[in-house]
């Protein structure tokens, strides 16, 4: 897959994991790498990109049970521009979609 | 590759890179793998779905001097208002001010005429106090009422000009502060 493209869709997954409550790097690489195969180690670069650009701020949690945790908490900004790239994304896939039905129907005929 | 591998080649590719960023990123290393092995995963089996530790560092690298180039740009572009300003400021100075001032006094002054020709009827309360003719005394009541009029329409016109002036005025200072901003609207 295209290396810019995937950046996008990745950045799109971990704004959209934190959007509900936050989460810390091992948990959201584990959940992204459950729906799609991924190389791991190319979130935690992501991560610190969207940290940087203010989209995230992060605490530590230390726990009782396992190592301790580096949070991800969407900022304000965060919460926008996730808003803002799942609207992207909508109608990004819609049309992808209807050129693949569009396809498939005229390879029918 | 175990995690000491994984980290150790990791930090091979990141010398580059600040003390700091170094530190911070295989921070965020040992603690996917410190997660992974408590989950009671394997350190070759987390180090082989995190990818190769060359192409992260690669990225790594990447990411941090594209921010780095950004923050180039923005020296730059501090050069670049300064620059901007104290041109613009040149330019104000002697193609805006000089002609602002100008109409400024223009208004000023026809505000000025509208307003003494508005208040010239008052003049014939005093004239009535000397020993003028009626016949003048009339003479002065129906041109002052004229200079009344004129004065009225003097104040409108002025009014309006005015209004139109300040509003392309404030435009001419917003796109100055776009210029200086950067934006090339």
């Amino acid at each position: 897959m295209n290396v810019q493209f995937k950046k996008g869709v990745l950045t799109l997954c971990v704004l959209v994991l934190t959007l509900q409550k936050d989460r810390y790097g091992y948990e959201l690489v584990h959940t992204i790498s459950e729906k799609f195969l991924i190389a791991e180690g190319t979130i935690y670069p992501l991560l610190r990109r969207l940290t940087k650009e203010g989209y995230f701020t992060t605490y530590l949690v230390e726990s009782n049970e396992g190592p301790p945790r580096k949070y991800y908490q969407l900022t304000d900004i965060g919460q926008e521009y996730a808003d803002e790239l799942i609207q992207e994304w909508k109608e990004f896939s819609l049309g992808v979609n209807q050129l693949i039905e569009e396809g498939i129907l005229n390879e029918q005929k | 590759m175990n995690k000491n591998e994984f980290l150790s080649e990791l930090n091979r590719h990141l010398q580059k890179l600040p003390k700091s960023e170094q530190e911070a990123a295989i921070e965020d290393y040992e603690e996917h793998f410190e997660h992974g092995v408590f989950e009671g995963r394997s350190e070759a089996d987390i180090a082989t779905s995190l990818g190769n530790p060359r192409k992260i560092a690669r990225e790594l690298v990447t990411e941090y001097h594209l921010e780095h180039a950004e923050q180039h740009n923005s020296y730059y572009s501090i050069t670049r208002a300064v620059f901007a300003f104290l041109g613009l400021g040149f330019l104000n100075l002697v193609f805006v001010l000089a002609p602002f001032i100008a109409i400024v006094a223009v208004i000023i002054a026809s505000y000025a005429v509208s307003f003494v020709f508005v208040i010239s009827p008052l003049s014939v309360f005093v004239a009535l106090f000397g020993d003028d003719s009626w016949q003048s005394i009339l003479l002065l009541l129906f041109a002052t009422l004229g200079l009344l009029g004129v004065g009225l329409i003097l104040g409108t016109v002025t009014t309006k000009f005015s209004k139109i002036f300040f509003q392309w005025f404030t435009r001419y200072l917003k796109s100055n502060q776009r210029i200086i901003r950067g934006e090339r609207k």
